[in-house]
């Protein structure tokens, strides 16, 4: 398989097919981004449009100091965020949160309500923690990676994922007390105060 | 630095080498160690099968949407490069339509 330098170098002499290649290699994933930040698939393919869109026009200036993936996902990243600048603030509603006092809850049933509580403490991160969090675990970035996606040095890119796991740590052992799973699921959920 | 976060450098492989020895000694001696290292871990577990993006990957694995997708971008691709060579064309006729 080529590599995603050799594909630019061949882009941007004009070679049609190599960018394409690119494109259908890194599609996917800039979806999942887009998506993480926005929240809606809609929202999410009018980012993934732009940017590549952006990244073709840009192409002649990316000298290659950084890997093409993370600089497609900065771009990327910086236009989920306008995109979501442009929007009304979402307000979390307290009474979405899972409800599991008095119900005697099967095992994925408890599963989707900790993945909900999880993602709902993940939406409530300050940007910058939540994207060096997102690129991190779900998209498998290098902390070196994660620096050039964010535009910042790689101890900020580092200080804002431990942040971001310190905080979520202990919201999640408050939730897990507050809604007595950790009595009823002692064996299976822990997380220590 | 606090313990907890020498554990995440720990726990992502980003620990310097002291650090490193220091915790894999508490690892092998120390009981609570262990727990604070092990609850870290599945707290990572738990954010992973958290991810928002799972809700899309049916969309994601429809090979035909993603090929529309990508089809869309090369065309808006297709369309800039164009109206480069349209503009670039008019620019240099009207030079040589008016030289100095």
């Amino acid at each position: 398989m080529e590599t995603d330098h050799n594909l630019v170098e061949k882009a941007k002499t004009g070679d049609h097919n190599a960018f394409s290649e690119l494109v259908l290699r890194h599609q996917k994933s800039l979806l999942r981004l887009a998506f993480r930040v926005l929240g809606d698939f809609e929202s999410a393919q009018d980012v993934v449009q732009e940017s590549l869109f952006k990244a073709h026009q840009k192409l002649g200036s990316f000298e290659g100091r950084s890997a093409f993936k993370s600089w497609i996902f900065q771009i990327t990243l910086n236009t989920a965020k306008n995109k979501l600048r442009g929007r009304r603030p979402e307000i979390v509603e307290i009474d979405k949160l899972p409800v599991t006092d008095g119900i005697d809850i099967e095992g994925d049933l408890m599963r989707d309500d900790l993945r909900m509580t999880m993602q709902t403490e993940i939406a409530k991160l300050p940007q910058k923690q939540r994207a060096a969090l997102n690129l991190r675990i779900f998209d498998d970035l290098s902390f070196a990676e994660i620096a050039e996606v964010m535009e910042c040095p790689y101890d900020t890119a580092k200080a804002n994922y431990r942040h971001a796991l310190i905080k979520l740590r202990h919201r999640l052992s408050e939730t897990l007390q507050r809604d007595g799973w950790k009595r009823k699921h002692e064996t299976r959920i822990e997380i220590d105060a | 630095m606090t313990k907890l976060e020498d554990w995440i450098d720990y726990m992502e492989g980003e620990a310097a080498e002291m650090t490193r020895e220091r915790l894999k000694l508490l690892l092998a001696h120390s009981k609570d160690d262990r727990l604070i290292f092990k609850n870290l871990r599945r707290l990572r577990q738990l954010i992973l099968h958290a991810d928002p993006a799972d809700a899309i990957e049916t969309i994601l694995e429809n090979d035909r949407l993603m090929l529309d997708l990508h089809d869309r971008i090369m065309m808006n691709v297709k369309v800039e490069i164009s109206r480069s060579a349209l503009r670039l064309a008019r620019r240099s006729k009207s030079v040589s339509s008016n030289p100095r």
